[in-house]
């Protein structure tokens, strides 16, 4: 029981990171980032490449998180370019994800699945960063939702034409947005990936995950930083179902 | 003077005429395609009989996925619900029964169960179906590795999925090029009739088609009926073609397939979505033989330039008319 | 006839319709008018179905109609033209008329009382064309003729002349004195009441969500 216990807690802490991406990317950035799955693989092999290679982990961890923002911010700028409605830009991102997929397999064709071999971190230091990548997640959002960006913010989620309108450089935030909730991801990739096998598609099943918790957590329709907090409440139900059923 | 040449032009006469000169095009369309098809077999060349057989496949696909975007307006990512469904099932039931005849039970049950599916969810607005039949296909995806049978005290299943009985190719061939020239036949015949007034026009506008009096819920179920079973049959199709079930038939390039395959034919053209579904397949194939599953990069161009494509093809400006 | 009875309408906190009473006789043509936000529209599509009231009752023919979906309503006659037109856009404007009659008639019959309302409405020009590609004011003919297409009992136009030109105004003024002829029971909403003066049997002012007779 106790085990399970943290698992759930674990797994809890895991998906709220993911579905905050997702829910930060589909408010502020306006449609649903369905590359996110492939960022988090791209983190993946990071790590698989840092770790093999022997290279410094904390820098292997700081290029994976600033290759993941590049390659978000890329990501919107063809999203901006090509599409033109949320819809457009959702199947945008499937292409680029599909795309950053085939890459990543195509690039490393020694064998679909990689290992990194011995358990580089481990368990209970895995579970701590996440749990320290979470926290420093929310602070970051508290802090920014209390400050006059999150006002913006605010004014973007509820509806971005009219921010528009009022002034407010939504594209500037939109930009920021992706590249940062693709950072994240990619955290998670780096960290998590090093206790599975990695392969391409690693990232579908979280992001899926992350997609359904956090549009159940929309339902309730607030906006802000409370918003966050039910997702992590989502979450907790989300993991307690699927601890349950597996 | 002659009166019939003096006949005046009516608005009916014109309906008239536009609809009989389509007529004439589709007489023309099959005609080719059962011509090109028996060429096809009269090769004998294996591999291309084989190709073909999957494109033909691939086709009932999108002419499936088709007839719930031209005559309901929605456009789903989630067709290989029915598909992996039916390969599935058909499988399973045909190594727990042994018996070939369950092949046809499992294709009509996984239609009925994924048209239920897709009724409820048609519900949903049209932008909020996009994202949820893609969700709903890709969770299929992912859980269906964890189906197991226990067949002599062995497990078989999961990732590796199941292995069926082979069929000879010419049969296969045969089979799926009949279901393929009646799918073609039957939505064109079917897009020409003026019963599917009602659907285009739930098609275009939801409120206005019921400020008619158009009965939309019961046009919503007939949709996904008519759209779930043919592609289900495909699906179980494309098991006995590989001999061979695994959860890539709910893989995702599978539910994106018919989406790509469209983007390049013209509005509400069926004989395009076919051409689109060949050369898709061919390309693929023939890029596999460079590199194994390149083609994915060329779905994952499509799919980042679709929105351009769409809009320099269609007078209506986005993808789902905005 | 159709009538609503102590119809209500809140929106969130907003209180549109206080407490409506309206009785529409069929061969009768009433108009409402109202500046912006004074609730016509949310009224009409309280009488098509498209809005469910707050409180209060939709009768047709003393039938309690209130919790029937739109499009049952048309079924039993009650017809409405949006105030901004949604053509079915991608048929043309012949096939947009044409199914809305067969709704009512056998593809015979539909086919021949399409062709009579295009002529009817001046539309049978571009007949061939497709919907969408139609110009303001002939989406807005297009929008009332499919309505009266249904054959309805009760046709509720809002604003038909809003956002047209002085000659297409023109147009519809003399579409709607054709209705009139056709014993059904009409109700045109506008924003001033002078478009309306010589058109309807009586005038109605719609303000702060109350019903007056003027
Ligand atoms: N679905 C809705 N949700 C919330 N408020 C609404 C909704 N529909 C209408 N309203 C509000 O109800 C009020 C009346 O709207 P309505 O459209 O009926 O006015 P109208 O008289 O038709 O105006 P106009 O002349 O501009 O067409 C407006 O203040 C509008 O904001
Ligand atoms: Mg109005």
């Amino acid at each position: 029981m106790a085990v399970s216990f943290i698992s759930v807690i674990s797994s809890t802490i895991f998906l709220s990171i993911f579905a905050v991406a997702v829910s930060l990317n589909f408010r502020i950035a306006r449609f649903l980032n369905l590359s996110h799955g492939s960022i988090y693989a791209l983190g993946g092999y990071i790590s698989f490449f840092t770790f093999s290679l022997h290279f410094n982990a904390f820098l292997g961890f700081l290029t994976s998180a600033v290759f993941s923002f590049i390659t978000g911010a890329i990501l919107f700028l063809l999203v901006k370019k090509i599409g033109k409605n949320l819809l457009e830009a959702t199947i945008i991102s499937l292409g680029f994800g599909i795309g950053l997929e085939e890459i990543l397999r195509l690039t490393n064709r020694t064998g679909y699945y990689l290992i990194i071999g011995e358990n580089v971190i481990p368990t209970d230091l895995r579970e701590n960063l996440n749990f320290l990548i979470f926290l420093l997640v929310f602070f970051f959002l508290l802090a920014i939702y209390r400050s006059q960006t999150g006002i913006k913010l605010k004014f973007i989620e509820e509806d971005s034409t009219l921010a528009e309108i009022y002034g407010v450089n939504t594209e500037k935030y939109a930009l920021l947005c992706t590249g940062f909730t693709s950072s994240i991801i990619a955290s998670l990739g780096f960290i998590n990936s090093t206790s599975q096998a990695i392969f391409p598609a690693i990232g579908w099943s979280p992001l899926i995950s992350g997609i359904l918790i956090a549009a159940f957590a929309s339902i309730f329709r607030t906006t802000g930083f409370l918003h966050y907090l039910r997702i992590s409440a989502v979450a907790l139900v989300y993991s307690l179902i699927l601890s349950f059923i597996i | 003077m002659n009166p019939e040449v003096e006949e005046k032009i009516t608005p009916l006469r014109i309906y008239r005429k536009t609809i009989s000169s389509k007529k004439r095009k589709f007489a023309f369309e099959l005609l080719s395609l059962i011509v090109i098809l028996s060429a096809i077999i009269l090769t004998g060349n294996f591999f291309l009989i084989w190709l073909t057989s999957l494109a033909l496949i691939y086709s009932s696909l999108t002419l499936s996925w088709a007839f719930m975007e031209d005559m309901g307006g929605r456009t789903s990512l989630g067709h290989t619900i029915p598909f992996g469904l039916s390969a599935y099932l058909s499988a399973i039931l045909l190594i727990l029964t042994k018996r070939p005849e369950s092949v046809l039970f499992s294709w009509i049950a996984a239609g009925m169960v994924s048209a239920i599916i897709f009724y409820i969810l048609s519900r949903i607005d049209r932008v909020g179906f996009v994202f949820i039949t893609f969700i709903v296909g890709a969770s299929a995806w992912l859980i269906s590795p964890l189906i197991l049978l226990k067949v002599n005290g062995e497990l078989i299943g999961g990732e590796e999925g199941f292995s069926i009985f082979t069929i000879s190719l010419e049969r296969i061939y045969i089979i799926s090029s009949t279901f393929m020239i009646l799918l073609f036949a039957f939505f064109s015949l079917f897009s020409l009739n003026y019963r599917s007034l009602v659907f285009k026009a739930m098609r275009d506008d939801e409120k206005a088609a019921r400020a008619s009096g158009i009965k939309i819920d019961r046009l919503k179920l007939y949709i996904s009926i008519i759209s779930c079973i043919p592609a289900s049959i495909s699906g179980g199709l494309y098991a006995l073609l590989f001999s061979h079930v695994s959860p890539d038939s709910f893989s995702i390039h599978i539910a994106i397939f018919p989406f790509i395959a469209s983007v390049f034919s013209r509005d509400e053209s069926l004989s395009g979505r076919i051409v689109g579904s060949f050369i898709l397949v061919f390309i693929s194939n023939y890029m596999n033989s460079l590199l194994p599953e390149s083609y994915l990069l060329l779905y994952a161009a499509i799919l980042i330039l679709s929105p351009r494509i769409v809009r320099m093809r269609f007078f209506r400006m986005e993808i789902l008319g905005g | 006839m159709l009538k609503l009875r102590d119809v209500s309408k809140k929106f969130n906190s907003l209180m549109v319709l206080k407490k409506i009473n309206l009785d529409i006789r069929t061969g009768e043509t009433i108009g409402i008018y109202g500046p912006n936000g004074s609730g016509k529209s949310t009224l009409l599509k309280i009488l098509s179905g498209f809005t469910k009231p707050s409180c209060g009752k939709v009768f047709i023919n003393d039938r309690d109609i209130t919790e029937m979906p739109a499009e049952k309503r048309a079924e039993l006659g009650i017809a409405y033209a949006f105030q901004i037109p949604r053509p079915f856009e991608r048929l043309t404007v012949f096939e947009n008329i044409y199914t809305t009659s067969l709704l009512r008639s056998d593809p015979e019959e539909a086919a021949i009382k399409t062709e009579e309302l295009l002529y009817q409405f001046e539309l049978s020009d571009v007949s061939d064309s497709i919907a969408a590609n139609l110009s303001q004011g002939e989406m807005k003919l297009l929008e009332i003729c499919r309505s009266v297409a249904t054959q309805p009992d009760f046709l509720l136009l809002d604003e038909p002349f809003a956002a047209l030109d002085k000659e297409n105004a023109r147009v519809i003024r003399r579409k709607i004195r054709m209705l009139r002829s056709m014993d059904m029971g009409i109700v045109i909403t506008a924003h001033r009441s002078r478009i309306l003066e010589g058109l309807v049997d009586r005038i109605m002012k719609i303000e702060y969500g109350i019903l007056n007779r003027e």
